[in-house]
Formats: structure tokens, C-alpha cells, sequence
């Protein structure tokens, strides 16, 4: 057999226009990205001074890295959108039931409709920070520090959202899943900008609290991760030692690799639990 | 297979504290067409989801070919239509069979002959390449017996095939599943339409209130066999005598009744041949005759209505 809930998956987003319109609004927001980077980056002295150099690689940086969050927030958007019906909407509307009666074991239903639903999200988000990318170093010829690193965890970060909403939606309706979703999404960010506060304020109460949080919603912190790769190769040495370019949305420190092994973890967890729920559900 | 096909014994099911069933036991062999009836909320669908593993069970064990009813080797051979369902409208309907038949494990090579074949048969041969969207509520029931059908069952669960057509399309389907059964096909038909039942199965089970109130032919169900009533010119005492080869025969003015017997209630329609031929050849003129059957409907609501178990 050759993935044919893979294939479903992916045609129902053809089918829907998913796929069209997720590409007309990224383009605009590409294209907008672009206008913008080159107002600001026009305005920059272009003398060949160390300070007007340094100046040009951190605001050259912190426009990608802008461009590359709301990317994230859009991938991280469509992926939640993606999953919040994958099996309650299917289920409700009787398309699954004569699909899970065939000899198919459904814990490959659901491992199949996760890895569509993946695939979708992962080629999203991978395009969408290309393009980005691909106009910062057109207008600036600006260089990330690792742009694998950065895909993967990007990629890792949609993957976890995808599975959450799954999960959700074995047990919740499409709409609350949504609903659901988008808090944990929300509480995620929260708990990050309460660690930003922690570690800028120096208040270590506060830092545990979004370490906490970054581990049971780890969304966040995986934004994060993959934004210490993002950074201007050339960061002028010194800035952001403190983990922190002033700036709540990024790192400038390089993710520790207990917390992606977490991540991972978790993920693996959430999937496995996710195929055992849906073995079990009355349908 | 020597055994039953399917195999359902002392199933309940609770859904907190609604009780669906309350030990449902179930057999159908190969070749067999078996009707489920009862009034709503009876059981039947659930019974059905149970038999094809969408539900589990809380007591009692549901097999499939000799497989536990959950086991995906269970569904290898089985067709099933749902009571409520709906295919991806973005698909065409050669594309949503040709996805269940390969899921069904029809090989690559038979499946655009087999989908087409299929699609011919319910009566969608022209529309296969027409999106869901575009059906009509008739068309996606025979959309959904076409992928119930794709993967050439030997066990069909039918739930409610024709709640959404049209007389014709009524007779259609029931033609298909007499054709179907011809060929060798179990068939499990729950279905509301007595009628329906009447015309295809060969055994009836009738549950009500989570249990089986009632399990065997129609004829069982219905407490007699069919019957002939003949209108003739004129009687005599010859006769009902004439008449004694094929059942009870009992006489009202030009009205004669004849409660048919083995082996002629088998066959009524060959027994109202022969009948028509006595009479004729007779003294006593036929007038009329046709064949009728005690009320499958009158047996069902007195059956369900009466509360016991």
C-alpha cells in the first residue's frame, strides 16, 4: 500500500484550495516584508565605519528576524488550523467511518493523516523562511548563522503543533481543539515572556517559571531555538551574552540540546498517545 | 469458510448510563441475507458499529471471519455502508472508489476496470468523473454502496441503503443485493423500510430496547406462510378438495383463501400458476387471484410494541 491517507491528506489540501490560498497570503506577506526591509534598511548610513557596520548587521538581523517570527507565527497558525479538524471534522461528518472499516489498522490512519498534515506544515514553513531569507540577502546580503538549524527547528516547531492539535482532536471538537490549541500556543509565549522578564529583571523565580512552561509548551522556546540560528553570522561580539538582544522574541543563545531532545521527546509522546486514543475512541 | 461469517455473541454496549445493548447475540453464514430490524434507538446501528469494529463493545465478543471484529484481518472481505456518512466533496466519484478500493487491496492494475465496473453497476457510470459536490443525496448513497462494494465482499453490512432514494433507485439497490446475494454475498440489511427487508432477506432479526426480541424467517415472524386468494364465478364442494394439494383452502361466497404449505410456500408464485390452471380447467371459473403475505408491518409494530422480551 502506497500512504493513501498521506495522498488524501495532501490532495483534500489541493482540493480545498488550502494550498492556493496559504500561497497567495504568504506571497503578499513576502512581498510586504520586502517593501519594508528596504525602506528601513535605506536608511541606514552605508559608510564603510565599524559602528555603521555593526549597526547594518544588527538592524539587518533584527528585520529578518522579525520577518522569520511572523513566518513562524503564520506556519505555527496554519499547522493548529491544519490539525484542529483532522480527525474530530472527519469524524462528525461520517467521512471516516466507511475509511477506518477497510483493513487498515487505525493506529497508520492516524500515523498517515499526522505525517500529511506534517508535510504540509513543514513545507510551509521552509519556503516561507527561504523567502524571507532569500530577500534579506538580496537587499543586504545578510547570512544567518545556520540555516539548517534553523529549518529544523522551525520544522520541529510546526511538527509539535501538528501533534498537540491531533491529540486534541481525537477527544475535542474541531472548534474547541481550535480553541484549545491556540491557548496552549498562547500560555507557551506567555511563559517565554515571563523567562525574557526573569532573566533581563535578574528574578530567578520568574526564569524557572518560563522554564517550566517552555517544557510543558515548548512552542515557544523552539521559536526561540531557532532564532539563536537566525542570527547575522558576524554579531558583533559581546551582544547578547546575557541571552537576549533586549528583544522578547529571540535568543541569542544556542539551544541546549536537553531541551530538543525534550522537545523531541515530547513530540514522540504526544504522537504515540495520539495513535492509541484514536485506537480506543467509539466512532 | 464453514462457519458463520460473522458471529456476534451476548453483546452490550453502555454509553454512561445509557444502555444501547443488553446482550445481543447474532449469527450470518456465507450466502446468507439477514435483516435487522427495530424501532429507533433500538440497537441496530450499534450493533452494526460493533460488528464492524467502529465501536467496541463493553461485554460479549464480535467476530469477523473468525477475527475479533477490531482486528483489521477481520475486515479484509467485508463491504459496509454507513448509516450517516459523507466522502471528501473535492474528490471526484471514480476517485473516492478508486481510494476504497485500495484500501480494500485491490491491486493497481484491476482497480481503473474494477472502479469503472462498480460504478456502472449502481448506476453512476456517467457521473464518475463529476466531483461529490456535485451530487445529489441519491447519488452519494449510491456512491457509498459502489465503495462498500469495490473490494468484491463476501460479508456486506448495508445500514440504511436507501433512506436517501427514490423508488427506482429503491428497486435498483434492492435488485443489486439480490444479485449480490445470488453471487454468494452475505448481506446484513438494517433497514426501516419492511418492505425492503421482506423482499430480500432470508432471516430477520428484530431488536428492541438493546435485546433480540425476535431471530428466524419472515414467515416465523409473521406466525404463517403466504397465502393464495382466488375469486371464482361460482363454488361447489369440489372445491376446496381440488384445491387440498396446495394448503388450507377455506371458502367465503366467491372468495376462496389458500393458506399455502410445503412445498408450494416456497414457491406462491409457481403455486398461483398451478392454482389458476385447477381452477380454470375447472367448473368454477376464475375471476381473480392474487398472492399475499401476512403484514410483515402488522408482526413488527405488534412485536415491538408489546414490551416484553
Amino acid at each position: 500500500m502506497r500512504l493513501p491517507i498521506v495522498r488524501a491528506t495532501l490532495g483534500e489540501a489541493f482540493g480545498r484550495r488550502i494550498v492556493l490560498w496559504g500561497w497567495v497570503s504568504s506571497v503578499l506577506l513576502v512581498a510586504l516584508f520586502a517593501v519594508g526591509f528596504v525602506f528601513l534598511y535605506d536608511q541606514i548610513s552605508d559608510d564603510e565605519s565599524l559602528a555603521a557596520t555593526a549597526q547594518r548587521v544588527v538592524i539587518g538581523g533584527v528585520l529578518t528576524i522579525l520577518g522569520l517570527y511572523v513566518g513562524s507565527f503564520l506556519s505555527a497558525f496554519l499547522s493548529m488550523m491544519l490539525a484542529a479538524g483532522s480527525v474530530s471534522a472527519d469524524v462528525d461528518s461520517g467521512v471516516l467511518q466507511a475509511v477506518v472499516v477497510r483493513p487498515l489498522p487505525r493506529w497508520r490512519w492516524y500515523l498517515e493523516r499526522w505525517a500529511g498534515l506534517v508535510t504540509m506544515s513543514v513545507v510551509y514553513v521552509v519556503v516561507l523562511t527561504l523567502a524571507v531569507l532569500l530577500v534579506a540577502h538580496l537587499v543586504s546580503g545578510y547570512q544567518p548563522v545556520s540555516i539548517a538549524a534553523l529549518l529544523a527547528l522551525l520544522a520541529l516547531q510546526v511538527t509539535f503543533l501538528v501533534t498537540v492539535g491531533m491529540l486534541l482532536s481525537c477527544r475535542l471538537s474541531s472548534v474547541a481543539t481550535g480553541v484549545v490549541l491556540f491557548l496552549y500556543f498562547g500560555i507557551a509565549w506567555l511563559g517565554g515572556f515571563i523567562g525574557w522578564i526573569g532573566t533581563v529583571a535578574e528574578k530567578t523565580e520568574l526564569g524557572t517559571i518560563g522554564t517550566v512552561v517552555s517544557l510543558l509548551a515548548p512552542s515557544d522556546e523552539l521559536w526561540k531555538a531557532a532564532s539563536s540560528y537566525a542570527l547575522p553570522q558576524g554579531l558583533p561580539v559581546g551582544l547578547g551574552t546575557d541571552g537576549s538582544l533586549g528583544l522578547p522574541f529571540l535568543s541569542t543563545l544556542e539551544p541546549s540540546p536537553w531541551f530538543i531532545g525534550w522537545a523531541l521527546l515530547l513530540t514522540a509522546a504526544l504522537l504515540a498517545l495520539g495513535m492509541r486514543a484514536f485506537t480506543r475512541r467509539d466512532l | 469458510m464453514s462457519g458463520p461469517l460473522l458471529d456476534a455473541d451476548r453483546l452490550t454496549k453502555a454509553y454512561g448510563r445509557t444502555i444501547a445493548l443488553r446482550g445481543v447475540s447474532l449469527t450470518v453464514s456465507p450466502g446468507e441475507a439477514v435483516g435487522l430490524l427495530g424501532p429507533n434507538g433500538a440497537g441496530k446501528t450499534t450493533t452494526v458499529k460493533i460488528l464492524t469494529g467502529l465501536v467496541r463493545p463493553s461485554s460479549g465478543t464480535a467476530r469477523l471471519f473468525g477475527h475479533p471484529a477490531t482486528d483489521p484481518a477481520a475486515r479484509t472481505r467485508l463491504g459496509y455502508l454507513p448509516e450517516l456518512f459523507r466522502f471528501p466533496d473535492w474528490m471526484t466519484g471514480a476517485q473516492v472508489v478508486s481510494f476504497h478500493a485500495e484500501l480494500a487491496g485491490v491491486s493497481r492494475p484491476d482497480r481503473a476496470a474494477r472502479v469503472r465496473a462498480v460504478l456502472e453497476e449502481v448506476g453512476l457510470g456517467a457521473r464518475g468523473r463529476d466531483r461529490v459536490s456535485a451530487y445529489s443525496k441519491g447519488m452519494s448513497q449510491r456512491l457509498g454502496l459502489a465503495q462498500a462494494i469495490v473490494g468484491r465482499p463476501e460479508l456486506l453490512l448495508l445500514d440504511e441503503p436507501t433512506s436517501a432514494l427514490d423508488p427506482v433507485g429503491r428497486r435498483d439497490v434492492r435488485e443489486l443485493v439480490s444479485s449480490l446475494k445470488a453471487d454468494g454475498v452475505a448481506v446484513v440489511l438494517n433497514s426501516h423500510l419492511l418492505s425492503e427487508v421482506e423482499r430480500v432477506c432470508d432471516r430477520v432479526v428484530v431488536i428492541d430496547k438493546g435485546h433480540v426480541k425476535f431471530s428466524g424467517t419472515l414467515d416465523q415472524l409473521t406466525g404463517e406462510g403466504p397465502s393464495l386468494h382466488v375469486t371464482v364465478g361460482r363454488t361447489d364442494e369440489e372445491l376446496v378438495p381440488a384445491l387440498a394439494e396446495f394448503g388450507r383452502a377455506t371458502v367465503s361466497g366467491n372468495d376462496v383463501q389458500v393458506t399455502l404449505g410445503p412445498p408450494w410456500d416456497d414457491v406462491p408464485d409457481e403455486a398461483a400458476e398451478q392454482v389458476a390452471g385447477v381452477v380454470t380447467n375447472g367448473p368454477w371459473g376464475l375471476r381473480g387471484l392474487a398472492v399475499s403475505r401476512a403484514s410483515l408491518e402488522d408482526a413488527f409494530v405488534s412485536m415491538v410494541s408489546r414490551g416484553d422480551t
